[in-house]
């Protein structure tokens, strides 16, 4: 009896010993979104914001509001002193993009797997106020590649609601909103990815976040109102990938930076398509500045020649911006007017123009209803539309 | 014998001769060489614009519009902006809004264009009528052969303006950017008539 007793409750003992050790070899399933695919986090430095606004920004304070979200998102951040030391010791004075300069001692110096460029390419404090910010998420090593990117443009006034019970008259809660959803946005596409991060990303493994704005606002059921107003489109192979680099866009208009902003619209749009692989902005930089490329008026053919003789690339997008205005207080209109060059390298031919421009309350029949209130959205919408249409898609 | 019916028959035809008088001649606003041929004409460079306005965009606004309606239009290639300008230089063309036959002849050769247009913009913006206003643009344009130097067409079109129906119930007239892009499918309609 003795032994039976001491048996079963020698048995009892080693059950429950295994039940309190079962819980140590249960996985996690998904990786919390920053993992790397060898269970080590995604390290990644949140360079000084770029400011495109042509406006005072407190760009410090938007800045650390995004990294404390993304921290609290399971994202490793690179410390600030870190970053400063290095940025010191690189001589790294533009944080607009990221160039080979500086993308190589990134990983191999601070181990550093991305870095997050963020552009505010609006604020403006008036009544309703508006905010705009367009972020990208860039691998380092040999050649930075664009892994992410999303645009986040918001207006006080952009859901009044019954009895104007919608409208935001405070920058903070708006700030909160933008990047809140800017956060969302990247760990999205962070978990999406299985927290694989090779060192060479595919343009066909982008995976595109949502244009988050698009889904609340009604103007989409009349895209066509957005479309280019009239374009030249000759056609190109569709079976093939194109490597397209997006040159900065000749300003005409009275915004200061309107030009880099527009870039910055292509590239996000272009970086959608699964047929194009597009260059990081701060690549074509370099290119143009070691060639000494200086543009009068649009790219050359000669210009053509120097920039797409980085390899392999096949087309070259640049354009004019000739207004670009956003409105303050409560009336107004936001107005966009662009256009578009895109030259086949080996062809050495346009291949594709177009013109487009809109106002904001375009798509309006009655009560400013699918009114647009940031110039930022519109373009999103206009610049989409002509991608669409393009002759690789 | 004249009858009273007579009379009045050939009071009849004075009047309707005296009618045909009345008739104005409009000046026709296009020409073409009649001794060019058009089809020759593939590759055309678009030159800057030359701006009468007091609106410092004017011209780059309707050069925009017109480079790419004439591209889209799909009867001849446009050469890139940034090419015409790079052309400009290695020519030496001192006013580009208004070449000289050698420096259409030049420029040509550098560019490899068939063609030369330049244009000017007379007018662009609101012009006002008592109460009422309305935008209004006026251009013209020529077009250079690039072997000679010569002008084989011109063209000149003006639209929006003050119509009777913004007289009387107001309203505006048209946006500049739909007055803009008519005047310049009026003045490729007679390029290509």
């Amino acid at each position: 009896m003795i032994s039976s007793t001491s048996f079963t409750s020698k048995a009892v003992f080693i059950l429950i010993g295994a039940l309190l050790l079962l819980p140590a070899c249960a996985s996690t399933g998904k990786p919390a979104p920053g993992y790397t695919g060898e269970g080590e986090r995604l390290r990644v430095a949140v360079l000084p914001f770029e400011n495109l606004s042509g406006g005072p920004v407190p760009l410090k304070t938007i800045r650390q509001s995004l990294i404390e979200r993304l921290t609290a998102a399971g994202i490793t951040i690179l410390e600030d002193g870190l970053l400063d030391r290095f940025m010191e010791k690189h001589r790294m004075r533009y944080t607009g993009g990221m160039d080979t300069r500086t993308s190589g001692p990134f990983r191999d110096e601070i181990q550093v797997d991305a870095v997050l460029i963020t552009s505010v390419e609006l604020y403006n404090e008036s009544i309703y106020p508006k905010i705009a910010l367009i972020s990208r998420l860039v691998s380092t090593g040999k050649i930075p590649k664009i892994m992410w990117m999303d645009i986040v443009g918001k207006a006080g006034d952009d859901s009044p609601g019954i009895l104007e019970l919608g409208l935001v008259e405070s920058m903070e809660i708006l700030e909160i909103r933008a990047l809140d959803e800017l956060t969302a946005s990247l760990t999205r596409y962070l978990s999406a990815r299985d927290g694989d991060m090779p060192a060479e990303i595919p343009a066909a493994e982008y995976v595109p976040a949502p244009f988050a704005s698009y889904t609340d606002i009604p103007q989409m059921e009349q895209p066509t109102k957005f479309d280019p107003k009239f374009y030249y489109r000759s056609p190109l192979p569709t079976e093939r990938k194109y490597i397209v680099a997006v040159v900065p866009f000749l300003n005409y208009s009275e915004r200061r930076k309107a030009g880099d902003v527009l870039t910055l619209y292509f590239v996000r749009q272009l970086a959608k398509v699964s047929s194009v692989e597009v260059l990081e902005p701060g690549l074509v930089r370099q290119i143009l500045l070691n060639r000494r490329v200086i543009m009068y008026g649009g790219v050359s053919l000669s210009d053509l020649d120097l920039i797409s003789d980085y390899p392999e690339v096949d087309l070259v997008l640049s354009g004019k911006v000739l207004d670009y205005e956003d409105y303050s207080g409560v009336w107004g209109s936001p107005r966009v007017d662009f256009s578009v060059e895109l030259l086949d390298r080996t062809a050495r031919e346009i291949v594709w123009s177009s013109k487009s421009f809109n106002e904001g309350d375009d798509a309006v029949l009655l009560f400013d209803w699918g009114k647009l209130n940031t110039a930022s959205f519109m373009t999103s919408v206009m610049v989409a539309n002509t991608v669409d249409k393009m002759p690789f898609r | 014998m004249l009858t009273k019916k007579n009379i009045r028959q050939g009071i009849f035809c004075i009047f309707l001769l005296a009618l045909a008088a009345c008739t104005t001649t409009a000046p026709s606003s296009s020409w073409h060489d009649p001794i060019m041929d058009f089809g020759v004409v593939e590759t055309v460079a678009v030159m800057p614009f030359e701006n009468m306005t007091r609106d410092n965009l004017a011209a780059d606004r309707v050069r925009d519009v017109f480079t790419t309606m004439l591209l889209s239009s799909g009867g001849v290639y446009i050469l890139p902006t940034g090419e015409v300008m790079r052309g400009i230089n290695r020519a030496a063309v001192a006013r580009p809004v208004t070449p000289s036959p050698e420096e259409v002849m030049k420029f040509g050769a550098i560019v490899k264009a068939d063609a030369v247009i330049t244009g000017t913009v007379k007018e662009y913006g609101e012009v006002r009528s008592g109460t009422t206003s309305a935008n209004i643009v006026s251009i013209s344009m020529r077009m250079f052969e690039t072997k000679t130097g010569r002008i084989v067409w011109s063209a000149s079109s003006t639209q929006g303006g003050i119509t009777a129906g913004d007289r009387l119930l107001g309203g505006g007239g048209q946006p500049m950017d739909i007055v803009t892009v008519k005047a310049v499918n009026d003045i490729i309609d007679k390029l290509y008539k």
